[in-house]
Formats: structure tokens, sequence, C-alpha cells
């Protein structure tokens, strides 16, 4: 079997892959979805780092709506059939020690892929969510398996 | 259901009434400045290829000892293509950032070229409203710093052209270049008429220009600065505004190392495959 292309992605960025692809992230209060379908095995990730796009700046997948919408489209635009979409979901950690007050990112970039999932109707079969502890990934796009590993708070977003 | 009820659920109804106009009056917006933009992009694009293919059939239908005459069109050419490229850079750039497709190619950018490369582009409007541009850079003071290169410039070429259209005729431009520790810091100040508080909040917006009026001679689509503050989050840097006889533009850029290599997975790590579900 061909080994899989490696890919690294950046916080605000998005990345579907057709062929068999690792992609590597990493998260701090930031949210990965992992969008996968089981029948064309094929998936694609995004990172977001903030829930909404409030209408100023650029509209990109820095968003959690503009990103997990994106992420349906692309893999929908790339022959997969809705019912065979599935998500595991990753990161929201709460990470600075302002944490407790409103404006805990980590909780509300959690909700969002919650209320939009559901929304899709795209069933979540894995999650690992909260805490105070960075992630790193590794998602492969070819069988779906996502590799996790808790790091400690350093430089993530 | 009694009273209370009734009181509650209109209360309810009321707000979510509230919330759709709000959204509401949030669409009409948006819409209208993506109107404007599509009027903005027919000025910024037409007029420089006009221009573009008028001057040059001047050229061909030029007779042979005429041909000194060409110089001039060459250089009308030259500044509307760079113009159109500038242009076409940053709607392109805006693009790929909303489908979150660019990414960070890291290399030793050097600020001197960039810098050379950036005024060339511009030389002709620097020259037309006798601009003068100061910059610490020398034969003496090279700056580089590992980033991406391209985006640097793209940044410089948006925030140089903003100075160049608000300077006044026979302004000055400072552009000062500092590296302290890991970080690069860039000063671009001008004496244009500077950015008021109001204006402040939408200078990121994409699509909206700080002067939107038909007779505005300024230019430009309305997508800049919004690019410009896309690009320095991805370099993971800092872009603030002062007012001081002018605009002034501070960046800091860091050195980018290579950090993003892969990550040594062991033992311990979680695996979330088929079999979990």
């Amino acid at each position: 079997m061909l080994q899989p292309l490696e890919y690294f992605l950046l916080p605000g960025a998005l990345k579907f892959s057709k062929s068999p692809m690792e992609i590597t992230t990493l998260l701090g209060s930031c949210v990965s979805v992992c969008l996968w379908d089981s029948r064309l095995k094929q998936g694609g990730m995004n990172h977001y780092m903030m829930p909404y796009w409030n209408g100023s700046g650029l509209a990109s997948p820095k968003y959690g709506n503009i990103a997990i919408d994106k992420l349906i489209k692309v893999l929908l635009s790339n022959g997969s059939r809705r019912e065979d979409l599935v998500a595991k979901v990753f990161g929201g950690a709460a990470l600075l020690s302002s944490s407790d007050c409103v404006f805990n990112i980590g909780k509300r970039n959690i909700e969002i892929q919650h209320r939009m999932l559901l929304d899709e109707d795209i069933d979540v079969i894995a999650k690992s969510l909260g805490g105070d502890k960075g992630r790193k990934l590794i998602y492969n796009t070819n069988t779906g398996v996502v590799k996790m590993k808790f790091v400690q708070k350093t430089n993530i977003t | 259901m009694n009273g209370d009820e009734l009181i509650k659920k209109e209360k309810e109804i009321t707000e979510l009434h509230n919330t759709i106009n709000a959204l509401n009056s949030k669409l009409t917006e948006s819409e209208s400045l993506k109107s404007n933009f599509i009027s903005n992009i027919m000025n910024e694009v037409y007029n420089p290829f006009s221009s573009i293919i008028s001057m040059a059939d001047n050229i061909l239908s030029l007779n042979e000892n005429k041909l000194h005459n060409a110089i001039p069109m060459a250089e009308i050419i030259y500044r509307e293509a760079a113009q159109l490229d500038f242009h076409l850079q940053n709607i392109f750039v805006a693009a790929t950032i909303e489908a979150g497709l660019e990414g960070v190619e890291l290399s030793i950018a050097n600020l001197n070229n960039i810098m050379e490369s950036v005024v060339k582009k511009f030389k002709f409007d620097i020259n037309n409203k006798n601009i003068k541009i100061v910059t610490n850079l020398s034969l003496d003071l090279h700056v580089s710093i590992t980033s991406d290169a391209k985006k640097i410039t793209l940044v410089l070429l948006n925030l140089l052209s903003n100075s160049i259209k608000n300077s006044p005729n026979n302004g000055e431009i400072k552009i000062h270049f500092e590296l302290i520790e890991d970080e690069l810091n860039i000063a671009i100040s001008d004496q244009g008429s500077g950015i008021s508080e109001t204006e402040m909040k939408i200078i990121f917006d994409r699509f909206k220009k700080i002067d939107e009026t038909i007779n505005s001679v300024k230019g430009g689509t309305g997508l800049g600065l919004s690019v410009v503050k896309a690009i320095i989050e991805i370099l993971e840097g800092n872009i603030s505004f002062s007012k001081e006889n002018g605009t002034k533009v501070i960046l800091n850029i860091p050195n980018m190392e290579n950090n993003h290599s892969k990550f040594g997975f062991d033992d311990d790590d979680i695996l979330f495959d088929q079999e979990l579900f």
C-alpha cells in the first residue's frame, strides 16, 4: 500500500484529501473536526480558532461556523453522500487562566461544532474535548483513524 | 395557557423578531458591500486593462523613425500591469485564505530585496506625487528573517500603496526596520490625514473602504487591509495603527523556525479508530 502523504494543518486552515493522507495538527482552545466518508474512504479536517465569524475581516475557516460548513461542502462536492459522513472532534481546552470568564473560547468552540453537526445530521463517533491540556492529532483520511496525544501548555493556540 | 405564559411567549417572539431584523440588516449591508466590491473591481481591473491594450496597440502602429516614443508608453504599460498584478494578488490571496488553503512557505526573507521590489512597483506613483521614501535599510544594514517572503511582500505592497494614496504631494513616507531578538518590527509612517477612531473599527473589514464616495479618486478594492491582517495572523505576527501627524502602522513579525515538523508519536497515544464506535 502507498505510504500516505503527510500534511501539517495550520490554525485557520482546512485540508481535504481524496488520496490517503496523514494530517497533523496541534490544538489548544481550538477545535478540529475530522470528517470521514466511510464509503469513499476520503476525508478532511479543519482547525478553527473562534466560534463565529462576526463579519469583520475575511470569512476564513478560522471561524467555526465557516470552517464546519466549508468542510462538509468540500466532501459533498467530492462525491460524498451526507449519510456516509461521520465526524471525530477534538480540542477546546481551557488553556488561559481566565478561562472561567465569559471569554471561554474553548467551550464556545465546542458548542458550535456540537450544534452544527447536529443540525447537519452528522454523527460524532469519537471525541476528546475540553480539559486543560493541548492535543496533538494525526488523522488518516483513508482509514479515518485519529491518533491523539495530550501535550502540556506550550505555544499552542 | 395563562396570562403570564402568554406574556413570556410574546416577549420571546419580540426577541426573535429583533434578532431576525438585526440579521436582515447585516445581510443587506453585506450584500451592498459585495456590490460595491464588484464595481470597484470593474474599475481596478478594467481600467488598467484597457490602457494596456490601447498603449500596446499604439506601440504596434508606431512608425520606425518614431520608435523612441515607445518608451513612455511602455512605462504606462508597466505601471498599469503592476497595479493589475497587485489587485489580482490581493483577490486571489483573499480567496485562498477564505478557502482555508493558504499555508506558510518558509524561506529567508531578505527585507532589502523585498523593499526594493515593492518600491519599484510603485515608482511611477511615487514620482508623480514627488513622494520621498525614507528607510533605514542600506548596503550596510541588511535585515532578513525566516518567514514567508511572498506574504511579507504582499503586506508591504498593501501598506505602501495605502500610504502613497494618502500622502500629500511632496510628502515623506518613513519605513523603519528593526530586528529585536527573534522578531522583526516594521514601522511605516506617512503624512496623510490619518485614520479616525470610527474609521479604525472598519479598516480590517473586507470590501470596506474608508472613502466610499462616488468621486473618490483614491481607488482600491477595499480588500487590502483585510488581506494584510489575515496574512499577519498566518505569520503569527501582530499589526497596530496609531495616528501621529498621519498614519503610523507597526508590524511585528516573528522569526518562524520550522517547528511544525513531524511529531514523535509513541505507545501512549490514544487511538480513535473504527473499533471504538
